[in-house]
């Protein structure tokens, strides 16, 4: 864990994660917010990792390559036992990272460590068959060692 | 005003929203520096990235504006500009675009035997690519008893023992393509039962093309001309304007040595006051049946007169068959065809016109033809009276078009204006086009088209039939990934010269290039020749063709 980090100077991008709190367990909610939140640092990392993997790959105009196929997955039927999940996600995370590190090394000025992805690890996930929503817990880790872990549920059919 | 767009995301080019999108983030970075508009940032993504889009549309529509909002930049560049803005601004001079209209015909059913057969109305018909339906359920029925409306149709014995019957068939769109000509092959989805062939019973009529913008252009040129007659620009757009189908036109006059009716005299000096006005009215001529009575005149031996009402200006006598007679094959052997004129009043006033060279293929145009039908009866006897169809080869509108010379209220106080069918150069193309073995066999139909669509629109203008342009339009026609047209082609034309017309054809063939002859006496010059050149008379050859790995 890197120590404390002054973002004086830093690039913000709109943040589209209402209710994030420096610690602890949160609900949040998407969208941009009332009064227009900004977010640097390893939480852009976190969100744009997410942006891209709740993204349909395909479905972005003009940018086939964009998104992840892990929802498609779900979708399509492809995840019907516990066993499946890690293995889509893992395909799903691989090409978000490879997109992420296509789009830092073409980002001019050059992103700092901590706005770059190192990965995004699996950690854990549950399966709710009669709730119908799998739940999975990804820490999410920047180049310059900044963690977070993300709840992420995703609706489903698998029963 | 509308405030909406009618573009679609598939009508703006990736490549203009790319630029866009370079250009927001160029333009937001500067006013906000401490926002990061980096790729796969949200900022980027969901913001930036669809208002690059939405700019992107914008800058389309403003763009097709700026092609097309005045009739100088239309007139600069008529294939950029957007049909819809250009209908618009035309609108606001009282001119309307021409929209074409769909091709209609007959197709012979032929079955195997004599029993009732239904064509749904589902049924789509297919030659050459192009589709075609029906508009209500069709039934070939066994006795004329059983016809009792349009839907049922009298199937009909045919000599080599098939049986056929007809039904009206209209195109799914409209345009030159679709006009079918006699014997086309078509196919029907779904099969109708104990049919064994499907063909065009006569050559379909309608089909023309939507007037493009270039042609709206130049006819809104030629109408700043008055529509009088008058010099060449005036004439030609009375002529448009009366019939805008109109495809090309050509006047000759004084001192052209096409002009020979000015020279009725005994210095055989030009004396001025007579043009003759040879249009093109049509891409391609068309065949027409014309019922005629025949009279018997022994050994077999019949005669009839197309008289200058049945076929204004036509070309030719293509056949002649017993009546009704649907999908025949052949023709009864046409024995003689005699070219006369009919000059009988209609108003209070008739051209000058002297024999067949000054007067062919105008409408004042007759021909005795004399044939023979083998399966005459015994009881015939000399004098007998029978129908028979005549297959007549004509182009469209020239009677419409004469009718404007003779009008005492329209025609010319000084002048006599006659108008005439372009004397017909018949081409026929066959050429080879090489594809490498293992991709798609090309699509010949749409070279064919290709082909007829640019040699059909050449009217007066060059006088000859080269080699490059068919090439040109096939390679047009063809992916670029190494199919080629082979060359040198086979070209071949039949020109019918006015004062020999139709056994004194002149034959002309070349590799590279056909030209019309030079024989300003006969009636045959650039002036008043024109190539047709329909897709039936193109014959595409595909060939594989082996290439190595690399």
């Amino acid at each position: 864990m890197s120590p404390s980090i002054d973002y004086t100077g830093r690039t913000v991008d709109v943040l589209i994660f209402q209710g994030v709190v420096a610690s602890g367990k949160q609900p949040i909610e998407t969208g941009f917010g009332e009064a227009g939140y900004v977010c640097t640092g390893i939480q852009k990392v976190a969100q744009t990792w997410l942006a891209l993997f709740m993204t349909d790959r395909g479905s972005v105009l003009n940018k086939p390559t964009r998104g992840s196929s892990f929802f498609p997955a779900i979708r399509r039927g492809r995840i019907q036992v516990e066993n499946d999940v890690p293995a889509e996600f893992s395909l799903a995370a691989e090409h978000v990272r490879q997109t992420m590190e296509l789009d830092a090394s073409q980002a001019d000025p050059a992103l700092p460590d901590d706005e770059r992805l190192d990965s995004a690890v699996l950690l854990e996930f549950n399966l709710f068959r009669e709730l119908a929503y799998l739940q999975l817990k990804i820490q999410i880790k920047s180049l310059a060692g900044d963690e977070r872990v993300v709840y992420l549920p995703v609706p489903t059919a698998i029963r | 005003m509308a405030t909406t767009s009618d573009l679609s995301f598939s009508d703006v080019s990736p490549m203009l929203i790319e630029q866009a999108e370079e250009y927001l983030v160029s333009f937001l970075q500067e006013q906000f520096p401490s926002r990061d508009f980096s790729v796969g940032r949200v900022t980027r993504e969901l913001v930036v990235n669809m208002a690059a889009i939405m700019h992107a549309i914008n800058r389309e529509d403003i763009d097709r504006l700026l092609k097309s909002f005045s009739p100088l930049v239309i007139a600069a560049d008529p294939t950029a500009a957007d049909p819809d803005i250009v209908d618009a601004v035309y609108a606001n001079y009282g001119v309307e675009r021409y929209d074409g209209n769909v091709a209609t015909g007959s197709l012979a059913i032929i079955i195997s035997d004599l029993i009732t057969t239904s064509v749904p109305d589902t049924t789509i018909f297919t030659a050459n690519g192009l589709t075609y339906g029906i508009s209500q359920t069709y039934i070939g029925v066994t006795s004329a008893d059983a016809v009792v409306s349009a839907a049922e149709r009298l199937i009909e014995e045919r000599p080599d023992g098939t049986y056929v019957f007809t039904v009206p068939v209209t195109a799914s769109a409209v345009g030159e393509a679709y006009r079918a000509t006699r014997g086309t092959r078509f196919t029907a989805s779904p099969a109708i039962p104990g049919s064994i062939d499907i063909e065009a019973a006569a050559d379909f009529e309608g089909g023309t093309d939507s007037e493009t913008n270039a042609e709206l252009v130049e006819r809104v040129q030629q109408g700043i001309a008055p529509r009088v007659f008058s010099g060449r620009a005036q004439v030609a757009s009375l002529f448009q304007e009366q019939y805008p189908q109109l495809v090309n036109m050509s006047q000759v006059g004084l001192g052209d040595p096409e002009m020979l009716r000015d020279r009725d005299n005994i210095f055989q000096m030009s004396t001025g006051g007579k043009a003759d006005l040879y249009v093109q009215t049509a891409d391609t001529p068309e065949e027409v049946v014309v019922v005629k009575e025949c009279t018997y005149l022994g050994s077999q031996e019949w005669q009839t007169t197309i008289g200058r009402d049945d076929a204004p200006g036509f070309y030719l006598v293509r056949a002649v068959v017993q009546h009704n007679q649907t999908a025949f094959e052949g023709s009864l052997e046409v024995l003689d065809e005699t070219r006369g004129l009919d000059l009988t009043l209609e108003t209070d006033w008739v051209h000058a016109v002297d024999g067949l060279v000054q007067g062919a293929y105008s409408r004042y145009q007759t021909a005795v033809v004399k044939f023979k039908d083998p399966q005459t009866p015994l009881t015939v006897v000399v004098g007998d009276k029978e129908d028979y169809d005549v297959y007549v080869l004509r182009l469209p509108g020239v009677k419409t078009l004469h009718d404007l010379t003779i009008d005492r209220s329209r025609r010319p106080q000084t002048g006599d204006y006659l108008v005439r069918a372009a004397v017909p150069a018949l081409a026929y193309v066959s050429l080879e086009i090489r594809y490498r073995s293992g991709t798609t066999a090309p699509d010949v139909d749409a070279v064919k088209q290709a082909i007829a669509s640019r040699i059909n629109a050449l009217g007066f203008k060059i006088g000859r039939l080269p080699m490059a342009l068919i090439v040109d339009a096939a390679q047009g026609a063809l992916e670029t990934g190494g199919t080629y047209t082979f060359t040198p082609l086979n070209l071949y034309a039949e020109i019918y010269p006015p004062d020999t017309a139709p056994d004194g054809k002149i034959t002309v063939i070349d590799v590279n290039e056909l030209v019309v002859p030079y024989l300003p006496e006969r009636g045959v010059t650039q002036r008043t020749t024109v190539f047709y050149l329909p897709m039936s008379a193109i014959n595409v050859i595909v060939k594989p063709m082996a290439t190595l790995a690399i």
